[in-house]
């Protein structure tokens, strides 16, 4: 089987292709190489374990380590990543792979002894260059003083092997070759966003989770011993070995592909540091636990030590795990407080804006959104042009639909954390289109209004004003009396027409009847006339065309009451009847009486203003004297 | 009197003049427009004008500026604007400073001939003349700020906006000319008015704070 062996590293240049065309051939390559290594190694077990070795595996721990080899070889066959992550990966598949068949095969000569007591260090040394490799991948800067200092280290603890003296330095040479990935990716995760960062963060724990895993099996190595269970302290290592190379290979693989993958989606990257934090956990408490138990043998002691520092350490990994949480997806925090405003219907840029300023913690923040005609819009509906330091919020880079806009400097950062926030600004933005479409309606609405107030009061307005005051002039050198009473009558007509065409044009109802409806407003109407008496008014508001004509009923009624039968006491009411569909105006007087909707054109107007909308007014005599106008006016829509 | 009137509606126009004409007055000059307004004022200089605020060619405010150039070239000219609608803003841009031998009138009030004859000669005396509607708008969306005065002090600031001398406001509110006073001293110390309470330009001073805040 030597054969098979030493052809392992002879198919080593030949997998990776550096230009590869495609991706068919490397993934063959990997099939090909990766079963090739199976059966080398299910081969390798059939011959008996070497004596030479000082420790004997079990036949399921090997099969173990095969399989973590054939799994990082098939990745590496699968990998889109740059060249040097492609190489590192194959490195590490195939020296994974080659690992037990030489444990194996150790007796086969002296240079295949060295080669199995050394199998470790290439696939160990992957796995900490790999972490290191993806993240510059992902976040396109260079690491390479990083990826050095291990080269250095690593030349450092095997130099030191030669010297025995020098074996302590060595072994904290090859540890330290496990604190600098992580020293060298997290501040690297800092400052990406969204996906980018969920992948930087995948490579974050490529770094760690491997030496929690080996620590852990470490730790479970040495309770072994010192609880004298068994001798599996070596089996222990080896598992801890395989499950690190499998799954530094994985998490550097989905860091680096260009396919989504489930291993990105934020429960998974949440659960694998969840995972790290509580094999943490485990080893600070099982380790100080064992040590305490090593050194003094009192149980108690230790089991209380354990479960005082699991707690303690538990709970802070808790607090640690909802940081980070926050931090590896902002936007999902984002959308957990917009998600607590509940429904906000018609003011939901409003919430976006005042949730965005609570999470980045700049109150100066505005979030501008485009509306479907291009045009950029503040929550207020203003419009306004996003400054060039906006950061887009959703939408394409290019052609972004919504965009944040921080006051402070530290603001641009955390905003672009939050990532493409498309899906949870879907609704402000389509929203702002709508509010726009409708006060575009409105404001054309309003300049159609203002052209026709303009052509009435420049137009008709002027003419009619005109003809009266000719009228007026001829009327006055007229002799015959009964001609120039009728020139005056027709006077009269005439200044009230102009009137009307006034109001009509200004179309302006009293601002306190829109804003108070008719409680504020025919209290606000009566209140300089002494002579009202009696004022009864609904607290309810009605449609807006009712309440402009029950006013204008009641403000008729009056300027009749007072100007023409000098009334002394006026009663006002306004009351529902027929289980409120109907609106009743009531104006009763006690003056002279004798008004006929016939005669004045006030109260002519108004009777043709009330039978337009549905009602009917009675103007009678009222008992003993006075008059009575009364309107009922239909409430709601009038029925068809 | 010598009169130039600016209006653009032709019959409007011709009735004002027949009324001024019938009232013993000269009307020197009719014209349609702002350019001619100026151009007649120069060459006749009347003693009032009477302009619309509204003229072509953009019926938005021609009458308002040729006014206020003449007002500002001719101080003692003396002016009525005359408006189809009530523009409060409009008083304290034209006025400009100066609300001396100054009216403001809609043009409805053309028809109350007597009135408004008199009106012309109080605006030519040197007077100030503002229609109430116009006052009473001001007054309107100024009810917020009025807060402070008893119903009795904002008629009496009414009528003062409106231009009427102390004597004439005791006598729309049946009240003696020492109360009128009084009223006057309580408003201009609430509202904070520097003007002297029996100077004419207190005119100007209730106008233009009540245009403060637009």
């Amino acid at each position: 089987m030597g054969t098979r062996g030493s052809s392992l590293p002879g198919a080593q240049p030949a997998g990776p292709v550096v230009a590869g065309p495609g991706l068919a051939g490397p993934v063959l390559a990997g099939t090909v190489v990766a079963g090739a290594g199976l059966v080398a190694g299910i081969v390798a077990l059939r011959v008996p374990w070497p004596a030479d070795l000082g420790f004997t595996l079990h036949p399921a721990i090997l099969g173990l380590m095969l399989c973590a080899g054939v799994g990082c070889t098939l990745l590496a066959g699968w990998s889109d990543a740059r060249w040097p992550v492609r190489v590192a990966l194959w490195v590490l598949g195939l020296t994974t792979l080659a690992y037990p068949t030489l444990l194996g095969l150790a007796d086969a000569g002296p240079a295949l002894a060295l080669a199995a007591m050394t199998g470790h260090v290439l696939p160990l040394t992957m796995v900490n260059l790999l972490p290191i490799l993806a993240i510059s991948a992902v976040t396109g800067r260079s690491r390479r003083r990083w990826m050095l200092a291990i080269g250095v280290l690593l030349g450092t603890s095997i130099l030191t092997q030669v010297f025995q003296a020098l074996a302590v330095l060595g072994s904290a040479a090859w540890l330290g070759n496990f604190a600098l990935p992580m020293i060298a990716t997290w501040p690297l995760v800092r400052g990406t966003g969204g996906v980018l960062r969920r992948r930087a963060i995948v490579c974050g724990l490529a770094s760690v989770l491997p030496v929690a895993i080996i620590a852990l099996c470490l730790t479970l190595g040495i309770a072994d011993s010192t609880l004298h269970l068994g001798s599996w302290s070596v089996e222990a290592l080896m598992i801890g070995f395989s499950l690190a190379v499998s799954t530094t290979a994985a998490l550097v693989w989905a860091a680096t592909t260009a396919r989504e993958t489930w291993l990105l989606r934020t429960p998974v990257v949440l659960g694998l540091l969840g995972g790290v934090l509580a094999v943490v956990t485990v080893i600070v408490a099982l380790g100080a636990g064992l040590a305490l138990l090593a050194g003094s043998s009192r149980a108690p002691l230790a089991l209380g030590v354990g479960i005082v520092l699991t707690v303690g350490v538990g709970l802070a990994a808790v607090r640690l795990h909802g940081w980070a949480a926050r931090q590896i997806d902002p936007a999902a925090e984002f959308a957990a407080e917009l998600a607590m405003l509940g429904e906000v219907s018609g003011e939901r840029r409003l919430a976006v804006q005042q949730v965005l300023r609570q999470l980045i913690g700049d109150p100066g923040l505005a979030v501008l959104v485009r509306t479907s005609d291009g045009v950029w819009v503040d929550p207020a509906g203003a419009e306004r042009t996003p400054p060039a330091e906006s950061i887009r919020l959703a939408g394409p880079t290019e052609q972004p639909t919504a965009v944040a806009v921080g006051s402070a400097p530290e603001s641009a950062g955390r905003l672009r954390l939050l990532g493409d926030c498309g899906q949870l600004l879907e609704d402000a933005i389509l929203e702002a289109s709508v509010q726009r479409e409708a006060a575009r309606a409105d404001a054309a609405a309003v300049a159609e209004r203002h052209r026709l107030s303009r052509d009435l009061h420049d137009g008709v307005q002027g003419r009619l004003l005109g003809i009266t005051l000719n009228l007026q002039l001829s009327g006055e050198q007229l002799a015959d009396p009964t001609a120039r009473l009728l020139v005056a009558e027709t006077v009269d007509a005439l200044r009230n027409a102009v009137e009307e065409v006034r109001s009509l044009g200004d179309g302006r109802v009293p601002a306190i009847l829109v804003d108070g409806g008719l409680g504020p407003a025919l209290t606000h109407l009566v209140r300089p006339l002494a002579a009202v008496t009696e004022l009864r008014l609904p607290p309810r508001r009605y449609p807006p065309e009712l309440e402009a004509c029950a006013y204008f009923v009641v403000g008729e009624a009056l300027a009749n009451a007072v100007k023409h039968a000098t009334a002394q006491n006026i009663g006002v009411r306004v009351e529902e009847l027929a289980g409120g569909d109907v609106v009743r105006v009531l104006v009763v007087d006690d003056g002279v009486g004798g008004a006929d909707p016939r005669l004045g054109s006030g109260l002519r107007g108004i009777a043709e203003r009330v039978s337009a909308s549905g009602g009917l007014l009675v103007v009678r005599e009222g008992v003993p004297g006075g008059t009575v106008v009364e309107a009922t006016l239909p409430c709601g829509p009038a029925p068809s | 009197m010598r009169i130039v009137i600016a209006e653009d509606q032709v019959l409007l126009r011709d009735g004002i003049a027949r009324l001024l004409t019938g009232a013993g007055h000269a009307v020197v000059a009719r014209v349609g427009d702002g350019h001619a307004l100026i151009a007649e004022v120069n060459r006749q200089r009347p003693e009032l004008v009477l302009a619309d605020i509204r003229m072509p060619p953009s019926y938005s405010d021609e009458g308002a500026r040729a006014v206020l150039h003449l007002r500002e070239r001719f101080p003692e000219l003396a002016v009525v604007m005359l408006s189809q609608v009530v523009e409060p803003g409009l008083v304290a841009a034209v006025t400009g400073g100066a609300a001396r031998r100054f009216g403001y009138l809609l043009k409805d009030r053309v028809l109350d001939t007597a009135i408004f004859l008199e009106q012309l000669a109080m605006v030519a005396a040197g007077s100030t003349v503002i229609d109430s509607e116009v006052v009473a708008e001001c007054l309107r969306q100024e009810a917020r700020r009025l807060n402070g005065l008893t119903e009795r002090e904002v008629e009496v600031l009414r009528l003062v906006a409106e231009g009427r001398s102390n004597a004439g406001i005791a006598a729309a509110l049946v009240i003696s000319r020492r109360t009128v006073e009084a009223h006057l001293r309580s408003i201009f110390g609430k509202l904070g008015l520097m003007a002297d309470p029996e100077d004419n330009q207190r005119v100007l001073a209730v106008l233009n704070w009540l245009s403060e805040s637009r």
